[in-house]
């Protein structure tokens, strides 16, 4: 239980972030930690390498962001249809549609991304898509094929949830149209919390899966699905050689103490990519839940 | 003996109770009004020490709550007293038969829970009990009447079991709101219970309710006890609270002052005609009446016409609004309206596009759940289709009808999850009321509402009859309306 | 509830119309195994051996020429110079035309070569379900008790201790500090993707082998704390649900202190059934069991993504993903449709299994009509 808290500023500090704005709080964390590691490369790492990592991260940040764009429409494209479908006289068609989903849903999202960016390079190669713009947006609309269900997932179940209750028989019999309850009642007024939750969780899945897809590639596909045109994200720079080679001397420091002074000032380039993927993704998933426990999600 | 205690419960920064001097008196038997959302709720469960909501922090007579607790006596209240609450359905392990939950914990004890329990039903209601034992509890099976009279059951079991070791006196028992979902022959049923028990082996009781007419049937079948029971009425003084004595004497004037009123109705075919002989969730129901009459009928409503329509709980009156205002299919129905025969075979379409919001809408049970908790009150008219709505003047209009003129301004940008729970079922019908549909559905109007509020609703929907429009009413609050709705507008629903 | 032969037939007739989808796909490739026009046109460029395309005078020489032989724009020369190019880069990087090489296509032998590798991964799959699984539950259960009985996270008691002692209980409460930190390097490698961990493991520990791979499986990608989380939140949400009140007010017992006589014991965090009888837990872990198993069937396509991930970035020989690198870079499209619908086959199975258990769970608390 709270005590009175004194006018003492870290005590106001701990009592604002905790126990319940625990987002806010792994935000300003994140943020924070990123600007300190950028500031420890500006000192210890080479130019190059550091403004490398610069474009790799926010290569990676705006695929993840052009990710979650697509996700969020096709997840409300795919909750209206289905929604739409789901009448007495187009059970046929909701079934179809629901089953379609379900198999989608069953793709794991590796493969279905490797089949994707095969065809994708395939379009390249075969110079149908040439900006590099649309490749981004391509690679993006193909990620998020494997992610969005988890947004129709959510609209839905609140959809569902205020269906269960009078909530949207009360405001039909009153003459209000089913898409603006739909639309206006139960998704902009009382799901916005729920929804920004499902943005940041597939946030960091979708970096997960576009470092991991960017790292498989490099290391085991060389040039045939080659996404040399493609903007290199912290997947691809974790895949070159040097990063590698840093990477293999936090084994050796396990076992070895002298080592470790070395991972902070000398290996940074793997260290860094990897420290950062890993913090990126540990933060946004701290974020996620804390948006979880404050709305009671 | 009166106790007093200050009480203050809060979630972080928000106040959401602060009572000073709520006062109980030990060994008796306290009913408490007051309007829903005022704080009732949260004071039963402080007082007892069952709190739902660790975030939440509690403070009684300036203590900590959890030292409060620790005193011997409050934690001997607590482990010899029981505590109901208010939504049934989500009290009910769904994983265990209802036989298994009866007896649990220290309800084991008990050796006949079945006849503690079932001297909440009926004698000829016997087998329903028998039949629901084995039973895991779903969102329909057993009705929330049944679940209810479970939970009641199990408090009257832990009373017998304090009443035989010599404990109960020491025990609190707390009832919060737990004749909502029940009829009137099984609410007097368990008054009858509940004297019973506090015959035997006494204990401190709290009933919290809406249900004023408790007050008559008390009077008038346990006048003995009457020295034994306290009414109190919980209102808001301010920023805070205040406790005062409620004169049972004030509601029985008042009811008997009710005179029904009757208008002169427009001749010509009912607005509304529903034959007996539904058929939905495979029960075939029919309509008796008007009045007492055991004769099959239709159910007809004429414009400027009040309809009662009652029925025991659970037998399906909400169902039956629902098939008639379109949201629920029917194996099979039929019905005439303006002029329009309607049937189960007829396009959902025709209620979306010709009758809802324009000639006929419902209002429902809870406030909580048909409102916009997160709009304002002025939002939650401006999305109706009608002119009247769409000026800021006509919306103070329509509010001015059930809320005070000075508090207009503050209260139409309020949002409806910081009005209280009378203020939002006032908000809820006078949405209804808004659209100026010819026929109208209210179900359990009153729900929810203080006595005061109560005259004033009562008011409003006389006002709309006079305007011509035809309701239909269901309400378990049989005394009031039974008091004002005459017996020719008054139909049975019963299963054929 | 469904009945067991809908739910049964649904899954399988999923499994046959991609295995239909996948046939017809196949029974396309094989028809189309020669180059495109315009790559065979560049082929037969780079075999005039005058030309030296990497001389700048000899590129634009072949650009006049083509313009006026062929009666084409520039542009179009130009466009016909980038097919060159890329041909050229192929044929020095690309294993199969360098080699003159034998591509792989569907046949008997060559799946009965993916059909070992192919066991092997569901085995690892299977192993490394089961035990995310219990990994999971038993954690969400740890820390839900652990929750439930107000303890806080080492960094929140180390802050408050500090609040209250100054410099003093700083120093005399580093172990806190060193809990704190232990926990989030636990967290970072939970985190972390597969590759980052078996890299920097990699000099330490031989890698090429099952044990390892489960491991890594287990205990990288996030889907441990992932499918712990959401047990985790189940268990928050039924505690919070009404029968818990009700059953609190029967006199269940609810101390969450563990290790003691009146609280939770050890051995029942790792078997809740029997062992919590008489205990509010029991209620809330029952009841949140239920609602986890459709969650499994989410994380079991991730899971499988976290394994394909582990093979591939591990580059092991002799294991399935692998393989499919392999047929990938060597364009035997079959091959690589052939492994993928065998991993999709894995995750509908799995699907099939969980609603099998819930339909088996479902069924002990359905009323007979």
């Amino acid at each position: 239980m709270m005590s009175d808290t004194r006018r003492h500023p870290r005590r106001q500090f701990a009592s604002f972030f905790l126990p319940d704005r625990k987002d806010l709080l792994w935000t300003v964390i994140w943020i924070g930690g990123l600007v300190i590691v950028w500031v420890w490369f500006l000192l210890f790492l080479n130019e190059p390498a550091r403004l490398r990592m610069q474009t790799a991260m926010a290569d990676t940040l705006l695929s993840a962001g052009t990710v979650v764009v697509s996700a969020f429409l096709m997840g409300w494209g795919s909750a209206m249809l289905l929604h739409l479908l789901d009448r007495p006289k187009r059970k046929r068609l909701y079934l179809a549609a629901t089953f379609l989903l379900n198999l989608l849903r069953s793709v794991p999202q590796i493969i279905g991304m490797l089949l994707g960016y095969t065809l994708l390079a395939a379009l390249v190669r075969g110079e149908t898509m040439r900006s590099e713009f649309l490749q981004v947006l391509a690679a993006g609309f193909l990620t998020s094929l494997v992610v969005f269900q988890e947004v129709t997932d959510v609209i839905q179940e609140r959809i569902r949830h205020y269906r269960e209750m009078d909530f949207v028989s009360a405001l039909l019999v009153c003459g209000v149209p089913e898409f603006t309850i739909i639309n206006r009642e139960i998704l902009w007024k009382n799901s916005v919390a729920h929804l920004v939750q499902k943005a940041v969780s597939v946030f960091g899945r979708a970096i997960f899966l576009v470092c991991s897809i960017d790292f498989i590639i490099s290391v085991g596909l060389s040039t045939e699905v080659s996404l040399t045109n493609f903007p290199p994200t912290l997947g691809s720079m974790l895949a070159s050689l040097d990063s590698k080679q840093d990477i293999l001397v936090i084994g050796s420091a396990l076992t070895e103490p002298g080592l470790l002074p070395s991972l902070f000032f000398e290996h940074l380039q793997g260290i860094g990519v990897a420290f950062v993927t890993v913090f990126t993704l540990v933060c946004l998933y701290r974020i996620s839940n804390g948006l979880v426990e404050r709305h009671r999600l | 003996m009166d106790e007093r205690f200050d009480i203050r419960v809060s979630s972080g920064s928000r106040l959401l109770v602060d009572v000073r001097g709520f006062s109980l008196r030990r060994g008796e038997i306290t009913l408490l009004f007051g309007e829903s959302g005022i704080g009732k709720s949260l004071i039963g469960k402080a007082l007892f020490g069952i709190m739902d909501d660790p975030l939440l922090h509690v403070e009684i007579n300036g203590i900590d709550a959890d030292r409060y607790y620790a005193a011997p006596e409050v934690a001997a209240s607590k482990r010899d007293g029981f505590f109901v609450f208010q939504e049934p359905s989500s009290h009910l392990n769904p994983l265990e038969t209802l036989d298994a939950q009866m007896r649990e914990g220290d309800l084991a004890a008990c050796d006949d829970p079945v006849r503690v329990v079932g001297t909440l039903w009926g004698e000829d209601e016997q087998r329903d009990l028998a039949r629901i034992l084995p039973v895991f509890p779903t969102a329909y099976r057993p009705s929330g009447g049944e679940k209810q009279r479970i939970l009641i059951g199990m408090a009257f079991e832990k009373m017998e079991l304090a009443a035989s070791s010599g404990e109960q006196r020491r025990g609190l028992f707390v009832f919060d709101e737990p004749t909502g979902s029940l009829d009137r022959e099984a609410r007097d049923r368990f008054l009858d219970g509940l004297f019973g028990h506090y015959r035997h082996g006494k204990g401190t009781i709290l009933l919290i309710t809406h249900d004023y007419s408790m007050i008559g049937y008390v009077r008038k079948r346990h006048p003995a006890m009457e020295q034994h029971v306290s009414y109190r009425e919980l209102r808001r003084d301010g920023a805070g609270l205040s406790l005062a004595d409620f004169r049972p004497a004030d509601y029985l004037q008042w009811l008997e002052g009710i005179r029904p009123k009757v208008t002169k109705h427009v001749s010509g075919p009912p607005l509304l005609s529903v034959e007996s002989g539904l058929r939905i969730f495979g029960k075939k129901l029919g309509f008796h009446g008007p009045g007492d009459s055991r004769e099959r009928s239709h159910l007809e409503i004429r414009s400027g016409d009040l309809v009662y329509l009652k029925a025991r709980s659970g037998a399906g009156k909400t169902t039956v609004a629902k098939i008639i205002i379109g949201l629920q299919r029917a194996d099979y129905f039929r019905m005439n309206f303006d002029g329009i025969r309607l049937g189960e075979v007829s396009p959902p379409r025709y209620w979306e596009k010709k009758l809802w919001g324009k000639k006929m809408t419902m209002v429902f049970q809870h406030a909580d759940e048909a409102l916009n908790l997160k709009s304002t009150v002025e939002q939650s008219l401006a999305i109706l289709p009608v002119e009247s709505t769409q000026t800021e003047e006509g919306r103070r209009g329509i509010l001015a009808s059930l809320f005070d003129d000075g508090s207009l301004p503050a209260l139409a940008r309020k949002r409806v999850s910081y009005l209280s729970g009378g203020q939002k079922q006032r908000l809820n019908l006078l949405r209804a009321f808004a659209l100026s549909t010819s026929f109208l559905i209210l179900d359990e109007p009153l729900n929810a509402l203080d006595f005061r509020s109560i005259t004033r609703v009562l008011q409003a929907i006389e006002r709309r009859r006079e305007l011509g429009q035809g309701i239909l009413l269901i309400s378990h609050n049989e005394d009031i309306f039974q008091a004002l709705i005459p017996p020719e507008s008054t139909y049975t629903l019963v299963e054929e | 509830m469904q009945s067991l032969r809908h739910i049964v037939i649904e899954h399988l007739f999923s499994i046959g119309i991609v295995a239909l989808v996948v046939a017809g796909i196949l029974l396309l490739l094989r028809d189309s195994h020669g180059l495109p026009p315009e790559e065979e046109r560049a082929h037969r460029f780079l075999q005039i051996d005058s030309v030296d395309y990497t001389s700048q005078l000899d590129r634009a020489l072949f650009r006049d020429a083509y313009c006026d032989i062929a009666g084409a724009s520039l542009a179009k020369a130009d466009s016909v110079l980038g097919a060159i190019d890329r041909r050229r880069i192929e044929e020095f990087t690309n294993p199969e035309l360098k080699q003159g090489g034998e591509r792989k296509t569907l046949t008997w032998e060559t799946a009965a070569e993916i059909l070992p590798m192919f066991a092997a991964f569901a085995a690892v799959y299977v192993i490394v379900l089961l035990v995310t699984v219990t990994a999971a539950r038993t954690l969400a259960l740890y820390r839900f008790v652990r929750r439930q009985s107000g303890r806080w996270s080492a960094l929140r008691r180390y802050l408050a201790s500090v609040e209250r002692g100054g410099m003093a209980a700083a120093i005399s409460h580093a172990g806190l500090l060193v809990n704190a930190f232990l926990r989030g390097v636990a967290v970072m490698i939970l985190f972390s993707p597969s590759y980052v961990v078996a890299y920097a493991l990699r000099t330490r520990f031989d890698t090429d082998n099952a044990l390892f791979m489960i491991v890594l499986g287990v205990f990288t990608n996030g889907v441990l704390i992932t499918l712990s989380n959401k047990f985790s939140t189940l268990l928050d949400a039924e505690s919070r649900k009404g029968y818990v009140q009700t059953g609190l007010v029967k006199g269940l017992r609810s101390s969450y202190e563990l290790g003691r006589s009146r609280g939770i014991s050890w051995m029942s965090l790792l078997r809740p059934g029997r062992r919590l009888q008489g205990h509010v837990l029991r209620d809330i872990y029952c009841n949140a069991e239920i609602q986890l198993i459709p969650a499994l069937k989410e994380h079991a396509a991730f899971m499988v993504t976290g394994l394909v991930i582990i093979e591939m970035a591990l580059n092991i020989k002799g294991h399935l993903c692998y393989a499919m690198l392999q047929h990938i870079l060597y364009r035997e499209y079959d091959l690589v449709l052939l492994i993928a619908f065998g991993i999709f086959g894995v995750v509908k199975l799995t699907e099939l299994g969980a609603d099998v258990w819930h339909w088996l769970l479902d069924r002990r608390y359905t009323n007979d009509v």
